[in-house]
């Protein structure tokens, strides 16, 4: 989960709240009873996160997939 | 409630591992299974080296045997087994035995007979590096069997003597008579096996000599004298459906037929070259593999006949009892691993295991225990059942829930304190508390999603029959007790109970054949009758559509279902008086199956149910009447035509409509429950009384505010309406994402400003974590320059994992926390 950065694609994304434009920082997860870590786009401010499609049903859904048999 | 440990030892009796019927028969116990698999594989020296290894003599044995294995064969044309090993052997000539590279072992055997029995014996012994000395008093060896053969033949098994006994040290004295036992003590033997002295005969004396090298073995190492162990029976049990499923899939009645997924391929395109070469006393190779490639591996079969999980994961009864235990032990999924965690979550609960195994094994039962323990214990994926969970909540919930009782004047009965009410009065209850009802009908959750008009025919026909019907519309808790759920599963029974106490406590006409079990077995003290054998009883006769008269169709009975069901019959007679052409499905009318909806398998591996729907659709050609909406659903998704027997009763053009997506399906349930308000509600204030149904057709959207709102449904008046297009519908069915979330998620995300704007589309993006799952949206707001005021989504999705920043927004942690961890 943690070596992911290149799979952040460039986006140019705005956080409304705060107006700032989001950077791939390590946000943390939960599933199942465990927590990991993984860079996502997320404003500097106020820490929000954007998580795209691509992420969610790939490496997310791989994630979720992993832990459901383990 | 059965605990997972009950379950357990049941599966000590497992028949699956008893010998096939020839290995039994075998006076070797030869391991037939093992040879022909080698054959098929066209490892011949290999298959050869297992029968020698078995035998001894392979030439010799391949002459004489008697061949019990062709009697024991359950095929009509037995395998022949006695030709593939001829055949192996015959072209093997050149392959030398083994030679054991192991230190010789004290120990002095005198063998008296150079017979088989002797011979076997002593080879056996010396290939053990034993001291073997043989005393035959004839010139020769071989014993009556060899003699009495051919020149030609008796010179070959001699041969095949001469070539195992090459790489052994065993002495033979020929022209002796024997000494006595004590002669034979002064000499400095240890032990003396008399083969002569035993009265076996053939193949069975040459037996009988490998079993008594195995006994002085014994002795040796243990100084204790073991009687052979007797492994001449087999508690193997061949189902006797195997035979109809033979027939069914048109082998011409040949037995050997059966499903077992072969495990090699035949070798077609060789056949005829093969036969052609083929010689009087051998098979040619490319006919010895079809000959092998007939067997059928014998072993009790029943579970990987009837079990789709068994058959799917190809794991055997005892592999997951095993997975299941050790997925269920307490302890940290941290240091132990959980193999059975996903499997659990794929049986549907159908009960043939249980049904057709001859030792009652109960692997459902068990799994279903093993789901309940990880539910106690908090490690039960919850992804694999929240949808259904989340579906039972909202079919139990006060948009969708119906309790409508009738009040009648029976004899004793009192009547409700209400004054306002007129003799035939009529009312939704759940205030009233009227003994009187006789019947309620309870449709169960599915119709009423996928086809409420179809429940509100059936009702109204129903009360054709009978005035005074009532109706309990609600969940039977099955989704709460297949998710291992067992306090919800309580509560949605004890809601049950509630409601139906409400309405008087009726004998309840159940038409989902899942709900008429889950109401026999939870709640044994409520009366259930089927409303096929109810309808089949008071109902004369229906006309089907005549374009439903033009084929022949098989009633699909569904797995909750079993042989002398009286709802079975009801519902054929109800569709022959309908005036449709009714055939026999053979296996699932035996055995029924499940569809791969029930125990919702879908989630944890939708390809499983998606396969066992298309198995159960494949047996058979013609379309099928199903009295479980579930079975109708799912073949209609795989492409199989299907109808519910109420729909070919009752049911109207709108059935020909696409499946609902799961929005519509909530939507529908909460249709229905107003149409339900509208139709029989009489006792209700006017305002929530006003006709739902308009000249027949759906309640249009505006009047949605009608209903009663609830958190996060579309109903509950937002101040915005969306545009979805067609193809994310379709996504967020095949995802199981609601239009409920869709609209919650945006309300949350415009209310409170969480959302990410990408500049360059102007689509704003946000998440809601809803129950557990964490559900995105992307729309664009109305540009409000050209008119358009809907927000147009333009993608959907979810995911399971959940964001703990989420805690930030729900107050359980600051934003300074989070950028300090």
């Amino acid at each position: 989960m943690s070596d992911s950065s290149d799979r952040v694609k460039p986006l140019k994304m705005v956080c409304e709240l705060d107006g700032a434009e989001m950077e791939p920082m390590e946000a943390s997860f939960s599933y199942l009873g465990r927590s990991f870590r993984y860079t996502v786009l997320r404003c500097p401010v106020c820490g929000q996160v954007y998580i795209p499609e691509e992420t969610a049903a790939g490496r997310m859904r791989e994630v979720e997939r992993a832990l459901e048999d383990k | 409630m059965k605990k997972l440990e009950d379950y357990l030892p049941r599966f000590e009796a497992c028949r699956r591992a008893e010998p096939p019927f020839c290995r039994a028969k075998c006076p070797f116990h030869f391991d037939a299974s093992g040879f022909v698999d080698k054959i098929c594989k066209g490892a011949d020296r290999a298959a050869y080296m297992a029968y020698r290894d078995a035998v001894c003599f392979p030439r010799i044995v391949s002459e004489i045997c008697p061949a019990p294995c062709k009697d024991a064969c359950p095929l009509d044309r037995a395998i022949d087994l006695p030709m593939l090993e001829r055949t192996v052997t015959l072209q093997a000539a050149d392959i030398p035995p083994n030679a054991y590279n192991i230190p010789s072992r004290e120990g002095r055997v005198a063998i008296v007979g150079a017979g088989l029995a002797g011979l076997a014996c002593a080879l056996r012994l010396a290939t053990r590096k034993y001291s073997v000395e043989v005393f035959e008093k004839s010139d020769h060896l071989g014993g009556p069997e060899i003699d009495g053969l051919g020149p030609d033949m008796r010179e070959a098994c001699l041969r095949d003597i001469e070539i195992q006994f090459s790489k052994e040290n065993c002495e033979f004295h020929l022209n002796i008579e024997a000494p006595s036992t004590g002669e034979f003590a002064a000499l400095g033997f240890d032990r003396v096996y008399d083969a002569d002295g035993e009265g076996y005969e053939g193949v069975y004396a040459l037996a009988r000599g490998m079993s008594m090298a195995i006994v002085i073995d014994g002795w040796f190492k243990t100084g204790r004298f073991d009687e052979p162990k007797d492994e001449s029976g087999t508690f193997a049990l061949l189902h006797p459906l195997t035979t109809k499923v033979a027939q069914r899939r048109g082998a011409g009645g040949e037995r050997c037929e059966l499903p077992i997924p072969a495990r090699c391929a035949t070798h077609t395109k060789q056949r005829d070259r093969g036969r052609a070469s083929q010689t009087p006393d051998s098979y040619a190779p490319y006919d010895a593999k079809d000959e092998a490639a007939r067997c059928i591996r014998c072993r009790c079969n029943a579970c990987d006949i009837f079990c789709d999980l068994i058959e799917y994961t190809r794991k055997t009864p005892a592999r997951i009892r095993e997975e299941v235990f050790a997925t269920t032990l307490p302890g940290a999924s941290e240091v132990k691993h959980l193999p059975a965690k996903r499997l659990m979550h794929l049986c549907t609960q159908c009960g043939a295991c249980l049904e057709t195994c001859p030792e009652d094994i109960d692997i459902g039962g068990l799994i279903l225990a093993g789901r309940q323990q990880m539910h106690r214990y908090g490690k039960a994926p919850w992804a694999f059942h929240d949808f259904f969970l989340r579906d039972m909540e909202h079919a139990d919930g006060d948009t969708a829930r119906v309790a409508l009782a009738l009040w009648r004047d029976m004899p004793g009965a009192v009547p409700p304190d209400s004054g306002s009410q007129g003799e035939d009065a009529e009312y939704v209850s759940t205030s009233v508390h009227d003994a009187g009802t006789r019947y309620a009908f309870f449709p169960g959750c599915q119709i009423g999603a996928g086809a409420p008009d179809l429940v509100l025919n059936t009702y109204g026909s129903l009360r054709g029959l009978d005035p005074e019907i009532g109706m309990l519309l609600m969940c039977c808790g099955a989704p709460a007790e297949w998710a291992g759920d067992t306090e919800r599963h309580a509560e949605a029974l004890n809601l049950i109970r509630a409601e139906w106490g409400a309405i008087g406590s009726p004998t309840l006409l159940t038409a989902c054949p899942a709900c008429a079990r889950e109401l026999r077995e939870y709640m044994p003290d409520v009366v259930t009758v089927s409303v096929y054998e109810w309808l089949a009883e008071r109902m004369p006769g229906g006309v089907a559509a005549d374009s439903h008269k033009r084929t022949p169709w098989a009633v699909f009975d569904p797995c909750p279902s079993r042989p002398g069901d009286g709802a079975r019959a009801a519902v054929r007679t109800l569709a022959r008086r309908a005036g449709l052409d009714i055939e026999y499905l053979p296996i699932q009318s035996e055995v029924a199956r499940c569809c791969g909806y029930g125990g919702h398998p879908a989630v944890a591996d939708p390809s499983f149910a998606s396969i066992v729907a298309r198995k159960r659709a494949d047996e058979s050609g013609l379309p099928y009447i199903t009295w479980c909406f579930n079975c109708r659903d799912a073949f209609i998704k795989e492409g199989k035509e299907a109808k519910h027997i109420l729909e070919l009763l009752f049911g109207g053009d709108e059935m020909d409509s696409p499946l609902p997506t799961v929005s519509e399906r909530r939507r529908n349930r909460e249709y229905l429950k107003m149409a339900i308000r509208g139709k029989y509600g009489n006792d209700m204030n006017e305002s929530d009384r006003r006709p739902m149904i308009k000249d027949g057709a759906r309640v249009p959207a505006e009047d949605c505010d009608a209903l009663e709102s609830h958190t996060g449904g579309i109903c509950a008046a937002y101040d915005f309406t969306l545009d979805i297009p067609d193809a994310l519908l379709r996504k967020m069915d095949a995802e199981r994402i609601l239009e409920d979330d869709v609209y919650a998620v945006i309300d949350f995300t415009r209310r409170t400003g969480r959302r990410i704007l990408d500049p360059e589309t102007g689509v704003h993006s946000g998440y809601r974590k809803i129950g557990h799952m964490t559900y995105w949206v992307s729309y664009r707001e109305p540009g409000g320059a050209d008119g358009e005021s809907a927000l147009a989504v333009t993608d959907v999705y979810a995911h399971r994992m959940s964001i703990d920043m989420e805690q930030i927004w729900n107050g359980h942690k600051t934003r300074e926390d989070f950028l300090h961890e």
